[in-house]
């Protein structure tokens, strides 16, 4: 590849807001991505990630607040006026236009020497690994050659901000993997600030250097993937990034009973709330020790209803004698030495928990 | 059912010798006739694909009250009996008629101008018809990223959209042709039927066999089905060259 280094821009999005009909789409979003930086907005769909990636290219207005790209403010819809470089989700490429016609149009626009426009389409062809495709229409492609089309297009101008929307939502799950990689790569070659949406959260935990976790139009965490994944800063955020046990429980003293799992700490009571206050305890399945014996006070009983054994950790899922449903995950090793069947009898001890208090106070044990 | 008869048109006209075929087609009547017809149907094509995509247009990107109606009254000219569209024209432009009244030079009736008026009402909803559904399916992205990348809007206009309702507008065009060199119902009532002026051919080929000349008559039929088929070829290959992927 041929490095090429792009201009960076940073954005500062402050107090956005837009609601479409009844519908909010965006409330008091604040937003600061550092010039040079990988961001992913996640979120479910509906919460809002979309919007904000359209208003910051200018595709869309915002009612109340202020979007500025590298330092100068944008006022509502004025695409292309600002050098950002847009892929969207169906690419929307030029149907009755070649793979070169494609990738040359923002230069062709801008009125750039024809000399000029056919050595950039050149180098960024061979930079997408595109070669020979030049005379190619785009319903003549594959999705994952379309897509790099999209990005060689979008980046033909050389612009200062990169946004995606849904880049890899299109594509079957072994070209999403390929390209993903490929994109970080992309991205520290080139070194342009980009921006892009997704609902995976696998990808944006993969990819992104910092994430944005969006939920009904509000921004409920900002953080590296560490971060946000570690240290969650809500049960949405908990929840929404990878699979969690949730124990609803009451506290007691100085701990918190969940079915029958007793969760210790003498602060607890105070943090969370008086005693007999309603708590959720959130727990990783890989946080949670699958004993053949009772070895401590803490330890639950449970019956081993499946056992998933494909992929690097083991899956068990576990019914307790409550009948609540617990999600294990064990590596192989341990497996191999715990020797578990189907509705067999073990003990879970959870090791690590986090426990939001409807009050909304994090707290963990 | 359309071999058929085209076949005996062209079986009739060749009974007849080569001197009198030419006979036919050659007087200054019938090359009127046929100026007439083919010079104003492409004329009415034309405009009918400028002013036909326009009102598409706005049937698909603008809001406004009584666009359902409008809507509506594009097919009109296609469920008006095409006499009665003649008869409603050649008042309308009579020089007592509300539009004719206007100005002595809107007075169309018995003029070429009101065959190509009545040409233009028979065969606008053709290219109409052809552009909108193209038109609906345009996905939005397409000319958000047109913009994004620094087309200014008639930039997007001339380089995203035009293109993507090329093959429509030819469709258009080429129907709207057709039915125009045709026409003859309402076309019979508002030229007059001039010789050398407002006669067109259909109405000449239905002169001829009213002079029980049917050799004449299907001679001109054959010169017309000639031209009309290489006036469609002729489109066809121009869809063909860059259409498919349009």
């Amino acid at each position: 590849m041929t490095p090429r280094h792009h201009t960076q821009a940073g954005i500062r999005v402050r107090a956005v807001s837009r609601s479409f009909g009844g519908f909010q789409a965006l409330r008091d979003v604040d937003l600061d991505v550092r010039s040079g930086e990988l961001i992913a907005l996640l979120g479910p769909s509906g919460s809002g990630k979309t919007t904000l990636l359209r208003i910051i290219a200018g595709l869309e207005s915002h009612d109340t607040g202020s979007v500025e790209i590298a330092g100068r403010e944008t006022t509502g819809a004025d695409a292309g006026a600002h050098g950002i470089g847009f892929v969207f989700q169906h690419y929307a490429l030029f149907k009755h236009m070649t793979v070169a016609d494609n990738i040359g149009f923002a230069l062709r626009m801008r009125k750039a020497k024809k000399t000029l426009i056919a050595t950039r389409v050149a180098e960024l062809m061979a930079l997408f690994r595109l070669d020979g495709l030049a005379a190619r229409y785009p319903d003549e492609l594959s999705g994952g050659q379309r897509q790099r089309v999209a990005l060689a297009r979008a980046l033909a101008s050389e612009p200062e901000l990169l946004l995606l929307d849904e880049p890899f939502g299109a594509l079957d799950a072994r070209v999403r993997q390929e390209l993903r990689r490929w994109l970080r790569r992309l991205h520290d070659d080139l070194g342009v600030t980009t921006v892009f949406v997704t609902h995976d959260q696998e990808e944006a935990l993969e990819v992104a250097d910092r994430i944005v976790v969006m939920n009904a139009g509000r921004i409920e965490q900002v953080g590296t993937p560490e971060e946000v994944f570690g240290n969650p800063a809500n049960e949405f955020v908990m929840t929404f990034l990878g699979n969690v046990n949730v124990f609803h429980g009451r506290v007691e003293e100085d701990r918190i009973c969940v079915g029958g799992l007793a969760l210790t700490d003498p602060q607890l009571a105070t943090r969370v709330g008086g005693p007999g206050s309603v708590a959720k305890a959130y727990v990783r399945p890989y946080d949670i020790e699958v004993e053949p014996q009772r070895s401590s006070e803490s330890a639950v009983a449970a019956t081993v209803a499946f056992i998933n054994p494909v992929g690097s950790n083991v899956k068990v899922e576990l019914v307790t004698a409550d009948g609540e449903s617990v999600l294990v995950e064990l590596d192989r090793e341990r497996h191999r030495g715990l020797g578990l069947v189907r509705d067999q009898r073990v003990y879970l001890r959870p090791r690590a928990a986090t426990v939001f208090p409807n009050e909304g106070l994090d707290y963990s044990i | 059912m359309v071999v058929l008869p085209l076949a005996a048109v062209v079986v009739k006209a060749s009974g007849a010798g080569v001197s009198d075929a030419l006979r036919s087609v050659s007087g200054p009547i019938a090359l009127s006739a046929l100026g007439l017809s083919f010079g104003g149907a492409l004329l009415t094509a034309a405009v009918n694909t400028v002013m036909g995509t326009i009102v598409a247009w706005a049937l698909v990107r603008y809001e406004f009250p009584g666009k359902s109606l409008m809507n509506a009254l594009v097919d009109l000219p296609f469920a008006l009996p095409t006499a009665v569209a003649g008869i409603t024209l050649s008042e309308l432009l009579s020089p007592r008629g509300w539009v004719g009244a206007v100005h002595p030079a809107l007075a169309a009736s018995f003029s070429p101008a009101g065959v190509l008026v009545a040409m233009t009402f028979v065969s606008m909803p053709f290219v109409v018809r052809a552009v909108q559904p193209v038109l609906q399916q345009l996905e939005p992205e397409v000319e958000e990223a047109a913009a994004l990348l620094g087309a200014r809007p008639r930039q997007v206009f001339g380089h995203v959209i035009l293109p993507s309702l090329r093959a429509a507008m030819l469709t258009g065009f080429a129907l709207s042709f057709a039915r125009s060199v045709g026409e003859f119902g309402s076309v019979v009532i508002i030229s007059g039927n001039i010789p050398l002026s407002t006669l067109t051919a259909p109405v000449l080929i239905f002169q001829r066999l009213e002079e029980y000349d049917t050799v004449g008559a299907t001679v001109i039929a054959t010169v017309m089905l000639a031209a009309s088929i290489l006036t469609l070829a002729a489109i066809g290959l121009l869809q063909r060259e860059r259409g498919q992927h349009g």
